[in-house]
């Protein structure tokens, strides 16, 4: 477990009359004054992937300090323990996935009211198949002038590859991280577009198991492990983040054949999740640490991606992600290796700031909500009142809109910076960038449900 | 009845198979890679599973939970004895999974014998070790006041005064002079 070591008190001193010289100039132009922390010593939890990103840039940079706040960031073996760390305190906060504090509060797996006021980042995620899948698959693709595969790469391409091991009575399995991961979301989306069926949970019965159904099989390794355990031949190919695509590549063990850029483009991915009571009992505290996230968030997009190597470079530690300069720099800087030699620009690859990235839009919560009732993580129809409910409790741009208002107030942030507050809904407009083509309204999750042709419909029962 | 060991080391096993296997459960450890855990879980059914908190199974362990609602599924209290679910992972690193149908009250027993075994063993053998050398002072004080006794035919009291003043001369402790007489027979 890495731990960066903690500022000194003398420090600590230093900075903070720092800040209050600072403070003092500032109210010459605007009265806001920014409150005390009530806990200034804070231990945040992560998982080694290189969309952890902000935490580590508001630590180095000093964002946090700047807000009075002592930082301990702590790399978590796996995503229950992290969760867990969160409910029983141990943890202040920490870098989760979407689906975590969804699945915590609606008491998916396990039951705790978690809240997020700040989403991480967009996309950052790709699928990847084993060589052996590829030249199978490779087959069926449509090629470019230049030979090069047409992109995106749709899983209808797969699908004979799934029937032929499905014909031999051979399971076609896939690797993702976690039950309520992005990844499982959207290898499933992907997936299902091509007519390939990933099987449903049953939360409320026993004895179907969840790949009811199932043309492919998906089970959970963790990240680091998935190029490993795809060469050795237990799955055929998995989604996961980075940068354990680009090492598929790196290593020759594999292709990554499509991102969830463009699956879904601009999908949100990490949030930064705490608990309620923790948020009830630290409010001036939570508000800090989002500001301090939100410039983090703000560096590592400023100029076109132009800090980026030296993000790369911070995120190549080993006590926070530890994998090679080189491998992370290949899709932190805009760029995607598929079929290794075959890198093609993909600017958004990874977006921490620009198209409102750090903001927590309700329409976001409720995608993920709509895809677990999809699948039977949701056992049960639901109004929509319901995942507009959960998406309020659990979703929070009212903490969020404190803090961009207080960085605007202190000059280190423009308004233009941010959503506008006085008119935002948090429901993005209907989006129609999904690679099936499936247009997305937040504001009617049962009439989107409807829309699939493969998933539980609103009348659909798991019992 | 089943209990799965996942991720766990061979010290902790050690320590706990004989408690766990004399109240009639069947012990099954496993420390393979995470993906053989599928197939693992759906032969073995283990009703009770106790898993490392930081194991890289711990993942699976939950997708496998909730792929079938009659796997083992993670523990979250105990009734009104909920904090030693919370000591189970703070201070013994282990996480408790068990099937709706085992009794609260199975789970807080075999809590409490892990707890016992992995916590309560140690601290006794810790505090044992730490009185270890105090004791050995103690014997060493009595048997160099006992010797000088003997040979000079001196009282209790003033044997003891002449290792505490010769304790003094040479800016030693009393233990030590008295160790020291009673490794070369002649005091220091």
């Amino acid at each position: 477990m890495s731990r960066n070591s903690q500022t000194g008190k003398a420090g600590k001193f230093s900075t903070l009359f720092k800040c209050a010289l600072g403070a003092l100039t500032l109210s010459a132009g605007s009265l806001t004054l920014a409150a005390t922390p009530e806990k200034e010593d804070l231990k945040f939890g992560f998982i080694k992937l290189t969309d952890m990103a902000p935490l580590a840039i508001a630590y180095e940079n000093g964002y946090f300090e700047e807000e009075g706040l002592y930082v301990t960031l702590e790399a978590q073996a796996n995503w229950k323990v992290l969760l867990d760390r969160v409910i029983t305190g141990e943890l202040d906060g920490a870098h989760m996935l979407a689906g975590q504090p969804l699945g915590a509060t609606i008491g998916f797996g396990t039951q705790a009211h978690i809240i997020t006021a700040f989403s991480m980042d967009l996309n950052g995620n790709g699928i990847t198949v084993s060589n052996a899948v590829w030249n199978e698959m490779k087959k069926h693709v449509p090629k470019q002038a230049d030979g090069k595969p047409v992109h995106p790469i749709k899983a209808d391409y797969l699908k004979p590859v799934v029937d032929s091991y499905k014909a031999e009575g051979k399971p076609f399995k896939m690797g993702m991280v976690f039950p309520v991961s992005t990844h499982n979301y959207e290898l499933r989306y992907w997936l299902a577009a091509g007519g390939i069926n990933p099987g449903f949970y049953a939360p409320l019965k026993g004895d179907i198991s969840g790949t009811i159904n199932a043309d492919a099989l998906l089970s959970v390794t963790p990240p680091p492990q998935m190029p490993a355990t795809m060469e050795a031949g237990t799955i055929y190919g998995y989604c996961v983040g980075e940068p354990w695509n680009q090492q598929a590549v790196f290593k020759g063990i594999g292709v990554p054949v499509i991102t969830d850029y463009e699956i879904w483009k601009d999908n949100p991915e990490k949030v930064f999740g705490v608990s309620k009571e923790w948020a009830d009992k630290y409010p001036q505290t939570h508000i800090a640490v989002v500001k301090a996230m939100i410039r983090a968030a703000q560096w590592l997009d400023a100029n076109n991606n132009a800090n980026r190597p030296a993000a790369v470079k911070i995120l190549s530690q080993p006590n926070y992600v530890g994998a090679d300069y080189k491998v992370i720099a290949n899709s932190m800087t805009g760029t995607f290796e598929y079929e290794s030699g075959d890198k093609r620009e993909v600017p958004d690859f990874n977006v921490f700031f620009r198209h409102n990235a750090t903001y927590p839009y309700y329409s976001d919560a409720i995608w993920y909500l709509t895809q677990m009732r999809r699948w039977g993580q949701i056992p049960e129809h639901q109004p929509d009142s319901w995942y507009m409910d959960i998406a309020k409790k659990v979703y929070r741009p009212d903490i969020y809109a404190l803090a961009a208002k207080e960085l605007i107030a202190e000059g280190k942030m423009k308004a233009s910076d941010f959503p506008n507050f006085a008119t935002e809904t948090g429901f993005k407009p209907p989006q129609k960038e999904f690679i099936d083509g499936i247009t997305y309204d937040g504001t009617k999750p049962n009439e989107y449900l409807g829309k699939f042709p493969i998933g539980l419909k609103p009348s659909d029962k798991l019992m | 009845m089943k209990l799965l060991l996942i991720g766990i080391s061979e010290e902790k096993i050690s320590k706990l198979q004989d408690a766990l296997s004399t109240a009639g459960l069947d012990l099954v450890s496993f420390n393979g890679q995470q993906d053989s855990l599928y197939p693992l879980i759906e032969q073995q059914r283990p009703e009770i599973i106790l898993i490392d908190t930081s194991s890289t199974a711990r993942d699976t362990l939950e997708h496998l939970a909730q792929l079938d609602r009659n796997h083992a599924r993670t523990v979250i209290s105990l009734g009104r004895n909920s904090e030693s679910i919370n000591r189970l992972a703070a201070e013994t690193g282990l996480s408790l999974y068990a099937v709706d149908s085992v009794a609260v009250s199975l789970l807080q027993a075999l809590t409490d014998v892990v707890i016992s075994q992995l916590i309560s063993r140690d601290k006794l053998a810790r505090e044992v070790a730490s009185m270890r050398p105090v004791l050995a002072q103690q014997r060493d004080l009595h048997s160099a006041i006992k010797f000088i006794m003997e040979k000079y035919g001196l009282a209790d009291t003033q044997a003891r005064d002449l290792l505490a003043k010769n304790a003094k001369h040479q800016k030693r402790g009393i233990a030590d002079v008295a160790r020291h007489l009673m490794e070369t027979g002649s005091l220091p």
